[in-house]
């Protein structure tokens, strides 16, 4: 089984903003900080490196809050080979109804989901804090109008606020499908920002990065037509199988949905059909099956558990509206689909069988003639092996669509 | 005041320091530019609420010009200096 550590980084591999960020917080560890960051720019390895260089700098004792308790794993599974993370990294209910003890500081991974009166709870327990997080990925509609995030903003304003504002984890072809999902919220509003100006600011720094722009990571999504629901998942099964018996170094994968009668229904689809997975349980009881450091790792799990993780491939079968779910406000939705988008890597594949009901087609639908989605039907995968493009042409086809735009 | 650079210097003779960036084409001579957040350029600390004064140079044309600027102090590098030190020293150690 291939195994890899996401925290095995050099100090050469990270960004100026994030050097900049872990030195000011070394500097002066003794009062709060605000990190704001875009999806993919590093806020959890910046936080998880963090709480480590500070309990050793400054013997304090340190927790890092995050908001799943899949992310807790994931930062767990990372350091597992160096240390035991154990006592370092909760998520927040756990610390609230377990624990709940007093620390010198809390870092919050993911704040912009905590209500006003966890945030206020964090305070009251701790000395300080450092609050990390991205109003553009807010998945609950009670921390969105409570004004807690805002408190945490407001306290920052001009001071000691610092913002990752480049992703390095999408492909261009990747933040193309991302960006159809990019809302205004209160906060852009305030600063007067166009919805243009903030798309640019997430695919403007990303096209300008060779590695992100490479043909070698530039497939081009993938959308299935499918007949019905069975071929549907036909469809879905063999592309699985296929990459997870590809000589790829690295092939982790998610299929996700919004809820998890739907995740119950399309795990016995998929393993009547061979597919080999984890399903993440309702009470999260076997997310110790789960190893972020195999290379090989398939889940099945909700959207909203995957905030905060990464994966090569993200799976989003069913994306027609009426089969998603979707319970809260426009904004969420989109937020929901933008957060699940930007976790992939290298590739995603989203299927439908009424075209014009999926949400995902309809939100690219007026830029399709582009080389970052490819549209196939379920009857070409299954009759033959999945359409790929040339690394070369598709390295070709990236620069020809850049070219012009002058950047 | 997104995406602009600012470049940050010192003088020669008097060793004072100075920043500007380059305003939009449309700002008057006497337009005020009021920097939003701090930062660090060039060892020259330009604080939050900074006003640059939009001015006719010589040699550079129109730029928005602040001189109420400070060079960063000694113990302020150093303490960074020292940061950066443990911050290189914790990713030698975890490889």
């Amino acid at each position: 089984m291939a195994e890899q550590s996401w925290a095995g980084i050099t100090y050469g591999d990270l960004a100026k903003p994030q050097k900049a960020f872990l030195i000011s917080v070394i500097q002066d560890s003794d009062r709060n900080f605000f990190l704001k960051g875009c999806a993919g720019s590093g806020k959890t390895v910046v936080a998880a490196h963090l709480i480590r260089i500070l309990k050793k700098e400054e013997n304090k004792l340190i927790k890092l809050l995050v908001y799943t308790k899949l992310l807790s794993k994931f930062i767990k599974d990372g350091f597992n080979d160096i240390s035991n993370e154990n006592e370092n990294v909760e998520h927040f209910h756990s610390w609230k109804y377990n624990s709940h003890n007093p620390v010198d500081m809390f870092i919050v991974d993911e704040c912009q989901d905590f209500k006003k009166e966890w945030i206020d709870d964090v305070k009251s327990f701790s000395q300080n804090q450092i609050w990390l997080g991205d109003a553009s990925q807010t998945l609950y509609n009670y921390s969105k109008g409570d004004g807690g995030f805002k408190s945490i903003n407001n306290e920052f304003t001009n001071s000691n606020g610092t913002e990752l504002t480049t992703n390095y984890r999408n492909s261009i072809s990747i933040a193309q499908l991302a960006k159809s999902f990019i809302n205004l919220n209160e906060f852009d509003y305030k600063a007067g920002i166009s919805l243009k100006q903030k798309i640019d600011d997430f695919i403007i720094p990303i096209a300008n990065n060779e590695r992100q722009t490479s043909g070698a990571r530039n497939q081009p999504n993938i959308f299935i037509e499918a007949k019905n629901d069975s071929d549907e998942l036909d469809a879905i099964a063999k592309i699985i199988i296929d990459i997870q018996n590809g000589n790829e170094p690295s092939k982790q994968i998610a299929i996700a949905q919004l809820k998890y009668d739907h995740l119950d229904w399309i795990g016995s689809e998929l393993r009547n059909r061979g597919v080999d997975f984890l399903q993440l349980s309702r009470n999260k009881d076997n997310l110790e099956l789960i190893n972020f450091n195999n290379r090989n790792l398939t889940i099945l799990s909700p959207i909203h558990s995957l905030k905060g993780l990464e994966f090569d491939y993200i799976f989003f079968p069913r994306s027609e509206e009426n089969k998603i779910g979707f319970w809260e406000d426009k904004d969420i939705n989109n937020n929901l689909m933008f957060v699940l988008f930007s976790r992939a890597k290298t590739r995603i594949y989203c299927s439908f069988v009424n075209k014009r009901q999926s949400y995902v087609y309809n939100a690219i639908s007026s830029d399709i003639n582009n080389d970052f989605f490819q549209f196939v039907k379920s009857s070409e995968i299954l009759g033959e092996s999945l359409p790929q493009q040339s690394n070369e042409d598709a390295e070709k086809k990236v620069e020809e669509y850049f070219d012009g735009m002058g950047l | 005041m997104r995406n602009v650079k600012i470049i940050a210097g010192k003088t020669k003779t008097s060793n004072k320091p100075w920043a500007y960036f380059k305003p939009p084409a449309e700002a008057k001579i006497d337009t005020k530019f009021n920097l939003k957040k701090g930062l660090v350029v060039n060892n020259i600390n330009i604080p939050n609420n900074t006003i640059f004064t939009v001015i006719e140079s010589k040699n550079l044309g129109i730029i928005a010009f602040a001189s109420n600027v400070t060079h960063v102090s000694k113990d302020d590098l150093s303490l960074k200096q020292n940061s950066e030190k443990i911050l290189k020293k914790y990713f030698e150690e975890i490889q």
